[in-house]
């Protein structure tokens, strides 16, 4: 029994792999033809999308089988050796992890008055049993059987496993040393990317027509909490982690065909690479939603759009009408504001061409022509606007990558100068407009990102008790800018309802305000 | 409007602070003094289409200042004059009638901000430029001025200085070159009511829109005493109609939405005509109720002598509004319907400030009562959107039968248009239709007010309309107060037997209910709103309900 405990952790290891350290000083084999990418006819889906199509679901017994040591079956530095991974894996995400509550969460209890219970009170019983399948397609999302409640399980993210489980412990070996590509063709999602890593979140997190995924309008009018803007590199330090970091791994070989070394600002490259990334999902979600038969998808569907320039009381002396709107005519939703400012940042990495950004604006500029954008001029420009992004992840891929041979102080220096240059963006970026709450959110998300990439590269640098303190007054407590962690739910109705308070009372002035204070001291910190 | 709630007292206050009259809303920042203007001969028009097409009307005018002459209209007065036709335009001057700072208001920063956010804020602030609005130019736009000023039309143009006075003696009387003259004669009294053009928006609804006011002069004044063709006067600009449109982007922009009831409005507009009648009329006990009549039309007018003025207020303020809005949405159909040439701008469509502004516009809170008492009831499915909750609130349905001489309330065209409008995909050419036969059906309706207005057939229509289980919307919850208003106002005229105490106790729970309902400081949606605030006011209708059902019965009104 445990000789297969082994050698399935042998084989699965890579699936629980952290993305977090892991950007690839050596991009995974086929990055020398992503870095020179063909601009026109971006697939519809990505290769995450690709590998649910083509695969099956094993089970989450399967993987438990072999993953559930508890604490006091910790294998010891030899197994270790052996095994790459603590084989708890599947404790830990059904002890402390909220995926594994995804599922159980629809279930109506009278008793504690759950977000379901009330849900289905709103939706009536009809009109409740006929939502399900829409909303398993993200609760239950890997195990499809009507009698099971196992939410997220681990192939919802690492890929349906019927192809690999069985080689990734029978032939562990040989397994091991495969590159992502190959046991991509597996069925093994490579979560060590930043981009497959988003694409994987945001499918649920943001939603995608492609896996039938999407929460609508409908659906959050009925109670469902709406979901919040995403950062890869935040959201994933808020989980309970199931894995350990690539550069920890005892094996060599095993860390040199997995691109360890040279990532000394792994969570700045997250941040860029997962910024754009987010871009280009929801300009894929508008354009694909805007292809869907009209009959299935009625249009418009406000949950494509900024929640919140609708949903806010108004106020006599009214900040958005003070910052103005952009140049855009007042009174016609724009688009959610959360993916943008991050995806600016990244594409000032690459001094990204004039074409983007004029295809951005005809996204903005359909949005103008007629409140909520015509069908077919909406979704045309999205996916004009997508097919340069997907275009950009490559240039930003290229340009963040390590040169081969490079030495570490080199990739060490290299990467001192991307933070530096990252913090100062930021600033500049918060400093010049009002923000609303989500986007402002996600700057400070990234500012702390980033920082803290600063703080290990050059800890006497920095140190500086004035940052440390504006910093804090971004993350003010009262703004609920924290991820709930554990197993706690939004939707439970105390945190719900201060979550949505804090957002309400949220006044942009001061962003801005701190952090332009923010640059000037961060000024004489770069070369 | 602080300055207007210390103004009036009464709990009709809410209306000032819940309808918004587009100048009410930044009457403290505006000067009221007419700007003066250098050179009368500039002309305003639509700006970017050719000027050359415009009709010049100003000959149909004769402005502000042709009423105002001391032998007329301008004999001197103080804000404690008795109003008298003598002194009819000093005083609405004296008084600040907010119509007569309608024009100055559109050169605030306020208003220029509006326009040239609507405009698309160009050119944007900088540095240097803090203001960049403030070459943005509302009292030279016609999207401004057919409300702000007397111009009639978009497509019309008339001297500079006709528009200074703003929403002046013209714009509600009528032009007046055609009738100057013989309304100054000995034989215009004579005439009787044929002095007067009744103004009747069902004669556009039949032209498709297409009647544009100051086509013909008609050398009659347009008809402010009968209270249904003054209704009509006021939906013109308080609802919209053709060139007069006060849309989503606008709201947007940063202008007050318009939520018009009449009995409301007529009671807060400051009176540069004889009402003492109607002060009066509050001493008259029900058997001395029915006046001396001048005119042969006896149930329709002169409404300030009758005790149940209000209520016919209210009655013929609902049918003028609800008209106005069906065809103002058959406008704004017809308009999004058709085909546009490639690159310009489409009107807005769907036209949100169709719906319940506060449906969407309320931060979002957990748990959430809208959820629970929008959705559960089974009225709406999550997520649909409320059409015509103020013109066509649930209120006028309960009341209509009841109210008006022919009571065929449009139930069915009006669910057709709802169900039409029920989602944003909804299609203009599905729309127009619907909307147009919703005001047809509207039209054909008598604006009759029914008679008889005891006291125990007000205290019943009442009763019914202080229905708790009805409050599903601020919108609903605040028509319901201001019909209350109105019908309490006519009980207490009607039943002159009614003790100052009984009338308190009344005066105290409306109290209540405008508090919970008023805005609050610094906002322009019920913001403090929560389940508690709803559960409250259910409490209070009810609570008001059980009040007048007690009277009634102690009166012996059954």
């Amino acid at each position: 029994m445990r000789s297969i405990r082994h050698l399935a952790a042998v084989l699965l290891l890579p699936a629980f792999l952290s993305a977090l350290s892991a950007l690839l000083a050596q991009p995974p084999s086929d990055s020398t033809t992503t870095s020179a990418p063909s601009a026109v006819d971006a697939p519809k889906t990505t290769t995450r999308t690709a590998i649910f199509k083509s695969h099956a679901y094993s089970g989450w017994q399967n993987c438990h089988i072999c993953h559930r040591l508890g604490d006091r079956g910790q294998p010891d530095d030899n197994q270790k050796l052996e095994i790459l991974v603590a084989m708890n894996e599947s404790t830990i995400w059904s002890k402390d992890d909220k995926h594994a509550l995804a599922a159980r969460v629809l279930v109506p209890d009278e008793a504690t008055q759950n977000l379901a219970f009330r849900m289905r009170q709103v939706y009536g019983q009809q009109a409740w049993e006929q939502v399900q399948s829409q909303c398993r397609a993200c609760h239950v999302a890997g195990e499809r059987t009507n009698d099971q409640v196992l939410g997220v399980t681990c192939e919802a993210c690492h890929g349906p496993a019927k192809d690999y489980v069985q080689p990734h412990w029978e032939d562990r070996t040989t397994w091991r040393y495969l590159g992502p590509t190959e046991k991509e063709n597996a069925g093994l999602v490579n979560l060590r990317d930043p981009v497959t890593k988003t694409e994987t979140c945001l499918s649920c997190h943001l939603g995608s027509l492609a896996e039938g995924k999407l929460v609508t309008h409908d659906m959050y009018a009925a109670g469902h909490p709406p979901l919040p803007g995403f950062d890869t590199a935040t959201f994933t330090l808020a989980m309970p982690v199931h894995w350990s970091p690539l550069h920890e791994k005892p094996d060599a070989r095993y860390k040199q065909i997995h691109g360890a070394d040279h990532n000394f600002a792994p969570q700045t490259r997250e941040v860029l690479l997962a910024g754009l990334t987010s871009l280009a999902c929801y300009l894929e979600l508008l354009a694909d939603y805007s292809e869907e038969p009209a009959a299935d998808s009625p249009w418009p569907e406000l949950a494509l759009y900024d929640c919140f320039a609708c949903h806010h009381d108004l106020q006599s002396r009214s900040w958005r009408q003070a910052r103005g709107y952009g140049g855009n005519k007042p009174g016609r939703p724009p688009l959610r504001s959360w993916p943008k400012p991050l995806a600016l940042l990244a594409l000032q990495q690459i001094d990204a061409p004039a074409e983007l950004h004029d295809k951005l604006a005809a996204v903005a500029r359909s949005l103008d022509e007629q409140p909520f954008g015509d069908r077919k001029a909406l979704g045309g420009s999205a996916r004009a606007a997508a097919v340069e992004i997907r275009t950009a992840i490559a240039s930003l891929r290229a340009s963040l990558a390590h040169e081969s041979g490079e030495s570490l102080d080199a990739a060490r220096k290299r990467d001192l100068a991307l933070v530096r240059e990252l913090l100062g963006h930021i600033c500049e970026l918060a400093a010049t407009e009002h923000r609303d709450y989500d986007a402002a959110r996600q700057l400070v998300w990234a500012f702390d990102r980033a920082y803290e990439d600063l703080v290990k590269l050059n800890r006497e640098a920095v140190q500086n008790t004035t940052i440390e303190k504006l910093i804090e007054q971004l993350k003010s407590p009262e703004l609920k800018f924290d991820l709930i962690r554990g197993q706690h739910q939004i939707g439970e109705p105390a945190t719900l309802a201060a979550l949505l308070e804090a957002r309400a009372k949220y006044r942009p002035e001061r962003f801005s305000t701190t952090f332009s204070e923010l640059s000037k001291l961060l000024k004489p910190l770069s070369p | 409007m602080i300055r207007m709630r210390t103004q009036f007292t009464s709990c009709r206050i809410v209306a000032l602070l819940v309808i918004i009259v587009p100048a009410l809303a930044v009457a403290q920042s505006a000067k009221t003094k007419a700007p003066t203007k250098s050179s009368a001969s500039k002309t305003v028009g639509a700006s970017k289409t050719g000027v050359a097409s415009l009709r010049d009307l100003t000959s149909q005018y004769v402005g502000a200042g042709g009423c105002a002459a001391a032998a007329c209209h301008g004999e001197s007065a103080d804000s404690k004059s008795r109003p008298s036709s003598k002194n009819a335009y000093s005083l609405w001057m004296v008084l600040r009638d907010p119509h007569s700072i309608a024009y100055s208001v559109l050169k605030t920063d306020a208003s220029r901000r509006i326009l040239w956010l609507l405009d698309g804020a160009n050119p944007p602030p900088t540095e240097e430029e803090q203001k960049p609005w403030r070459h943005a130019a509302p009292h030279r736009d016609p999207r401004c001025l057919t409300c702000h000023s007397i111009l009639p039309d978009a497509s019309a143009t008339v001297s500079d200085h006709l528009l200074a006075d703003g929403v002046s003696c013209e714009a509600c009387h009528g032009p007046a070159a055609s009738w100057l003259k013989p309304h100054t004669t000995a034989g215009w009294l004579a005439l009787g009511p044929n002095r007067y053009q009744s103004i009747d928006q069902c004669a556009a609804v039949a032209t498709a829109n297409e009647s544009k006011s100051g086509a013909a002069p008609s050398g009659r004044m347009w008809n402010t005493r009968d209270i249904q063709s003054r209704a009509n006067v006021c939906v013109r600009c308080h609802v919209g109609g053709p060139d007069r449109d006060v849309n989503h982007d606008l709201i947007a922009a940063g202008h007050p939405r318009l939520n018009f009831e009449f009995a409301a409005f007529m009671a807060n507009l400051p009176k540069h005509w004889d009402d003492s009648l109607a002060r009066e009329a509050l001493q008259y006990t029900s058997a001395q109720a029915a006046p001396r009549e001048l005119w042969p039309d006896q149930s329709n007018w002169p409404p300030e002598k009758r005790a149940d003025n209000e209520i016919r207020l209210w009655a013929a303020g609902q049918l003028a509004s609800s008209r106005a809005a069906a065809a103002l949405l058959d406008q704004r159909a017809g308009a999004a319907e058709n085909e546009l040439p490639t690159g310009a701008l489409h009107p807005a469509w769907p036209e949100l400030s169709e719906y319940d502004c506060f449906a969407c516009h309320h931060d979002l809170s957990a748990p959430s009562w809208r959820q629970e008492l929008s959705y559960t009831a089974g009225r709406r499915k999550p997520g649909e959107l409320p059409w015509g909750t103020w013109h066509f609130s649930r209120l006028q349905e309960d009341l209509w039968p009841t109210v008006l001489r022919t009571p065929s309330y449009p139930t069915a065209e009006i669910s057709d248009v709802r169900g039409a409008m029920a989602t944003l995909g909804a299609k203009p050419d599905a729309v127009a239709p619907r909307a147009k036969t919703l005001a047809e059906a509207l039209c054909a309706n008598s604006a009759a007010v029914t008679a008889d207005w005891t006291a125990p057939k007000i205290s019943a229509a009442m009763v019914q309309i202080a229905d708790a289980d009805k409050l599903d919307s601020w919108d609903e919850a605040a028509q319901r107060y201001l019909a209350l208003v109105a019908f309490a106002n006519a009980y207490r005229r009607v039943a002159g037997n009614q003790t100052p105490a009984t009338h308190a106790e009344m005066q105290t729970r409306l109290e209540a209910i405008r508090k919970n309902l008023n805005f609050g400081p610094g906002y322009r949606s019920p913001a403090h709103f929560s389940q508690k605030t709803v559960a409250t006011l259910r409490e209070q209708f009810s609570d008001l309900r059980d009040h007048i059902q007690a009277r009634s019965h102690e009166s012996g009104d059954r």
